[in-house]
């Protein structure tokens, strides 16, 4: 009965889908909004293995409106774990974070970030966006300051302070918000 | 219809013509960049398109170009456009791949991201005849590597 159930699926002209060529595939996962419904497709068959770590994909993390630290630190938590698989992506187009109530503790994990989406991940778009109730800005890293992928760059909550030269060789835009600017770093800019 | 009205002749693999309106035509990038080269002569072949297919095509390029035709009209079309069987949809990716209709290719690729998006993988091997060539091991040890896609 199985058998038979196989051989009239062959004959119908079974799975097209999966036949499509690769670009063509690639754009349509690149179209579902939600990027881990792409990473599942690789369950689907062989030829959908892999095929997600070329899809050109928007990473976003929001943060909730709690004020709770808990539940932001096990947001963290997700957000790192989340990014360490994300790695294997060797496509993606946008990241951002948003919504985060930002306080220094957080420093380090917001460079991990710029990090990845600087030096690990090349995006094209990234977006950084805080809230905050107090006087804490976040100091953008040294390490982001030169960086040729970059073609548009959202900051909010920020404080622009480059030592050096400032190499951002492809950004078309720029947009600041809530931003603490040293003497001249906008000339740098 | 203006005496100025150009016609051009699409053939398609299966051998059938199709006499049509240069200005409906070149809604496809591949025929307006042959027929601006100036490399068409009485007949254009289309040889990864079959009758069918371009039947379709064209019911979609005619409908597009109507004249004062309302949005409203042409969402509806396109809505019921869309509704048919993968393999017509399959044959209709690859024609408008073909003929390089960006609009119509993302239409068809919208209809497929409509039949995959909120359903699980096996949902989706039933709703597109994907055969499932994993191992049960292979399978199981890619549900694990997947379980932070779940997060």
């Amino acid at each position: 009965m199985e058998r038979q159930k196989k051989i009239m699926a062959a004959s119908r002209g079974g799975d097209r889908l999966s036949d499509l060529p690769e670009p063509i595939l690639l754009h349509i996962l690149s179209m579902l909004w939600d990027a881990k419904e792409v990473v599942r497709t690789n369950l689907l068959s062989t030829r959908w293995r892999f095929l997600w770590m070329s899809v050109p994909l928007s990473l976003c993390f929001t943060f909730t409106y709690s004020g709770n630290q808990n539940d932001t630190v096990a947001y963290l938590a997700s957000v790192h774990r989340q990014l360490y698989y994300w790695k294997s992506c060797k496509k993606i187009k946008r990241f951002g974070i948003g919504r985060l109530r930002y306080d220094e503790i957080y420093s380090k994990d917001v460079h991990l970030w710029i990090h990845f989406a600087t030096k690990v991940a090349n995006v094209e778009v990234f977006k950084l966006l805080f809230i905050t109730t107090s006087q804490h800005y976040y100091e953008f890293p040294q390490f982001g300051y030169r960086n040729s992928s970059l073609k548009a760059l959202v900051l909010d909550h920020c404080q622009l302070n480059p030592c050096g030269s400032v190499n951002w060789s492809n950004l078309v835009s720029l947009s600041i918000g809530f931003m603490e600017l040293t003497d001249g770093a906008m000339e740098k800019v | 219809m203006s005496s100025s009205t150009k016609f051009l002749t699409l053939k398609t693999c299966d051998d059938k013509k199709f006499v049509l309106d240069e200005a409906i035509a070149v809604r496809s990038q591949t025929i307006k960049n042959m027929v601006e080269d100036d490399c068409v002569s009485n007949v254009i072949p289309l040889p990864n398109v079959d009758s069918k297919t371009m039947t379709k095509v064209i019911e979609y390029w005619k409908k597009h170009s109507e004249e004062g035709i309302s949005k409203d009209m042409l969402m509806d079309f396109d809505k019921a456009f869309v509704k048919v069987h993968h393999s017509i949809l399959h044959a209709l990716i690859l024609a408008a791949n073909f003929l390089n209709d960006k609009e119509m290719l993302d239409m068809m690729c919208q209809e497929v991201v409509d039949r995959i998006k909120g359903k699980t993988p096996e949902e989706i091997r039933k709703e597109f005849d994907i055969k499932n060539d994993f191992t049960p091991e292979e399978e199981e040890e890619i549900r694990k590597e997947n379980a932070w896609a779940f997060e």
